[in-house]
């Protein structure tokens, strides 16, 4: 089976800033991963679908790359 | 596009499941969105904590077997062993239980992770197999338990219970005969074990078995060593003490006898003459045997006085003080030179008149007696050897020949069957040994050996 892989695109409030993340598109393995059909997974809200994103840190992670880059070491989390 | 998110893990614990897998996180931005990968990490890292755990584990049985081979002693390796297993297994507790000589009580020899009061004094009942001890040793081959508390093969004693054990391998460590006891490791938290570590586990139980049953052996070596000697010692004591006591009423019998003999002699007749003769030769005979007797036991009794030795000198000296006696027979001694021995002068010279004695004693029948003594300075030691060409033996009977009266020949040769006991005590006293060789009627070879002497010893 192929790795999970899904592109997420930021939803924006009126600040500009990150306040979740929107699925454009996920394959069988990243919506297996959340119990979830592709087509369902798809147009749903990161933070929804797995909120302990936000708990562990990967969500600002994520907003950091993408609106700063930067790379950052090896770490360890727990969703 | 940049990469921006490298090596993370995520790991996804589904209630109830105790499922850990790990992700390889990469984000890549890709315009305004995140292309996000997740590649699953985990058989890579088992297999590499595999790895990783094989190699600890071999180097954990060879350093063990390290140990057992120096000489460690029993309790040594069992704590040696408690704690290999809780360190290669990754457990906070180990323990080793020895079930007792009556097979009814396990008690805790060895420990990690428990107090160490318990250690020595635990003890659980073995009877049948309600613990998990003895229901490993019912089955007879590694037993893992991932859930202690829903355990339905057997009731998990105090032992584990107290300290919150969830999970555990245990072995059993066979003996020669039957079983020497349980070896087991134990986690807190709930986990599972692999065949791989129950090989392990196996292991280990196999060396320990070795180990303690190679140092019970040692031990009983030991202790059958130390019993031979003290009985040895108490024999000699017992031997000298009677010999000493029956020396005096055998003298009052010898003196009165003789007495009889020199003084009454007119107011007996012939055959009462002839009776008290007999008496008299026996009396004789019996001191003779005291005395043999009495130098036997002080040979055990006394150390070595040892100093350089000029085994020539002292061979010769031997040989003409002893053909004094044998005045008109026709014996010839030859005697090849002799090197110098380290050696008591006083038990040699006491080997050397045995042996002689005995050579001129047997070659008595023969016209001639040809006596020849030389020597083989070998590498190991150095070999002497009397020649006789007298009545021999039969080399069935060698073995006996050195032992304590044991005689070949009967009452036609005088003696009383302790003078080559005596030269094997004093030979084996200074570390060499003795052989014979004969055969009947045509001679005998007596030899014995002597360690070459200490070098650089010029005294």
């Amino acid at each position: 089976m192929l790795d999970p892989f899904a592109i997420i695109a930021p939803v924006r409030d009126a600040e500009g800033h990150i306040a979740d993340f929107e699925y454009a598109y996920a394959n069988t393995a990243m919506a297996e991963n959340v119990h979830l059909d592709c087509e369902a997974l798809i147009g749903r809200r990161l933070l929804e679908v797995r909120p302990a994103h936000r708990s562990s840190g990967l969500f600002e992670m994520y907003c950091h790359t993408l609106d700063s880059g930067g790379a950052t070491g090896p770490r360890r989390l727990v969703l | 596009v940049p990469l921006v998110l490298d090596g993370w893990f995520y790991e996804d614990e589904w209630s109830g499941e105790l499922r850990v897998r790990r992700y390889d996180i990469r984000a890549n931005r890709l315009d305004d969105a995140l292309a996000c990968t997740w590649r699953d990490v985990t058989p890579e890292l088992n297999e590499r904590q595999a790895l990783e755990d094989r190699v600890l584990q071999q180097a954990t049985i060879s350093r063990l077997s390290r140990f057992v081979l120096g000489g460690a002693a029993e309790q040594q390796i069992l704590d040696e062993a408690v704690r290999a297993v809780a360190e290669a297994l990754h457990v906070e507790l180990a323990k080793y239980l020895e079930l007792s000589s009556r097979q009814d009580t396990f008690v805790l020899r060895a420990a990690v992770g428990w107090p160490k009061g318990l250690v020595g004094t635990a003890t659980i009942p073995a009877g049948g197999h309600r613990s998990y001890a003895g229901y490993v040793i019912s089955e007879g081959h590694p037993v893992s338990v991932q859930d202690m508390s829903t355990e339905t093969r057997f009731t998990p004693t105090p032992l584990l219970v107290e300290r919150g054990v969830a999970s555990g391998l245990s072995v059993v460590v066979y003996g020669d005969h039957g079983t020497l006891g349980v070896l087991g490791g134990h986690s807190r938290t709930e986990r599972h074990f692999t065949e791989d570590e129950a090989d392990f586990l196996q292991t280990i139980a196999n060396v320990v078995s070795a180990g303690v049953l190679r140092r019970r052996g040692e031990e009983e070596v030991a202790a059958r060593t130390t019993e031979l000697a003290n009985s040895n010692k108490e024999l000699e004591a017992f031997s000298y003490s009677v010999s000493h006591d029956l020396r005096a009423p055998l003298r009052a019998i010898h003196g009165f006898s003789k007495i009889l003999l020199e003084d009454y002699a007119e107011c007996l007749d012939d055959e009462g003459r002839r009776v008290l003769g007999i008496i008299c030769a026996n009396t004789e005979k019996m001191g003779q045997l005291i005395d043999d007797i009495l130098a036997f036991s002080r040979l055990g009794r006394h150390d070595l006085q040892s100093s350089m030795v000029d085994m020539d000198g002292l061979v010769r000296s031997v040989a003409d003080e002893l053909m004094e006696l044998e005045q008109g027979r026709e014996v010839r001694i030859h005697i090849e030179p002799l090197p110098e021995a380290f050696g008591d002068l006083a038990l040699l010279r006491q080997v050397w008149a045995n042996l002689v004695s005995n050579a001129l004693k047997f070659t008595a029948p023969k016209p001639r007696a040809d006596i020849t003594i030389d020597c083989d300075e070998r590498a190991e030691d150095i070999l002497y050897r009397i020649r006789d060409n007298g009545a021999g033996f039969d080399m069935r009977y060698v073995e006996t020949l050195f032992g304590v009266f044991r005689r070949l020949h009967g009452h036609e040769f005088p003696g009383t069957g302790i003078g080559l006991a005596i030269v094997k005590r004093i030979i084996t006293r200074h570390g060499g040994t003795v052989g014979a060789e004969g055969r009947e009627n045509e001679g005998a070879c007596f030899t014995f050996t002597l360690p070459h002497p200490p070098q650089g010893d010029d005294s």
